[in-house]
């Protein structure tokens, strides 16, 4: 199934865009994906903190993606 | 810690204002007057605001500009939620969050948070809880433009 992937901040640097599509496999949830993601682009591997958005929302790793999703994933916020 | 105050002291005016001019996300500056307008009601008894601005100085380097990235679909979201829950927790009148993107020189302001109530004691813990919240929740990153080159600012905690 495909999703969305969006990147943001040192996150967009390391991968050279702000989204892509992926086809993923039927019931990934939100930690196989953040592994696929790290294993894709070895700069986010070597990041310790990675946070990952569903739909805007933060979720637990558990959770289980659904076609045509968003998902966002950046490193530890830094507004105010 | 948080304390709690209790519904009761909120007052009968509180949530008239559209929610939708009260958390914005922006590139360009924001009123802070007409912010404070909105926020005043007859209940209104004192309104805590925070003003962030641009520091010429960041972990002992010199800072020259800054420009913040948003994912502003989810940092409204999160504000809207943040601004929620301080209505909820602190019983306060409203709540205004304003936070700009974009380029930004020193002096600059950031973001804006206004809590209006009835007493002071609700409106400062409420104007500190926001911050406190938006600094670890909303998808917001500043980049430093300092004299040892370009540095994207990150923080250490998340919901």
């Amino acid at each position: 199934m495909k999703i969305k992937l969006k990147y943001f901040a040192s996150f967009r640097d390391m991968t050279g865009k702000q989204e892509e599509s992926m086809n993923v496999e039927e019931g990934v949830t939100v930690k196989e994906l953040r592994d696929q993601v790290r294993e894709k682009y070895p700069k986010i591997g070597e990041r310790e903190m990675i946070l990952v958005a569903v739909n805007g929302v933060f979720t637990s790793l558990d959770k289980e993606i659904s076609e045509g999703d968003e998902v966002a994933l950046f490193p530890p916020v830094s507004g105010g | 810690m948080i304390r709690r105050y209790p519904r009761e002291t909120r007052s009968l005016y509180s949530r008239q204002s559209a929610v939708a001019k009260l958390i914005t996300v922006q590139k360009d500056e924001f009123d802070v007057d007409g912010l404070l307008r909105q926020l005043t009601n007859p209940g209104t008894g004192c309104i805590v605001s925070f003003l962030g601005t641009v520091r010429e100085t960041s972990m002992g380097r010199e800072v020259t500009r800054m420009s913040i990235e948003v994912y502003e679909e989810m940092a409204v979201n999160q504000l809207e939620r943040i601004r929620e829950e301080a209505l909820e927790r602190y019983g306060v009148d409203d709540v205004a969050i304003t936070h700009r993107y974009g380029d930004l020189d020193v002096g600059d302001r950031i973001v804006f948070i206004g809590v209006s109530a009835g007493h002071r004691p609700e409106a400062f813990d409420a104007c500190r809880y926001i911050i406190e919240e938006l600094k670890v929740r909303v998808p917001l990153w500043k980049k430093e433009y300092t004299s040892d080159g370009e540095v994207w600012v990150e923080g250490d905690r998340h919901e």
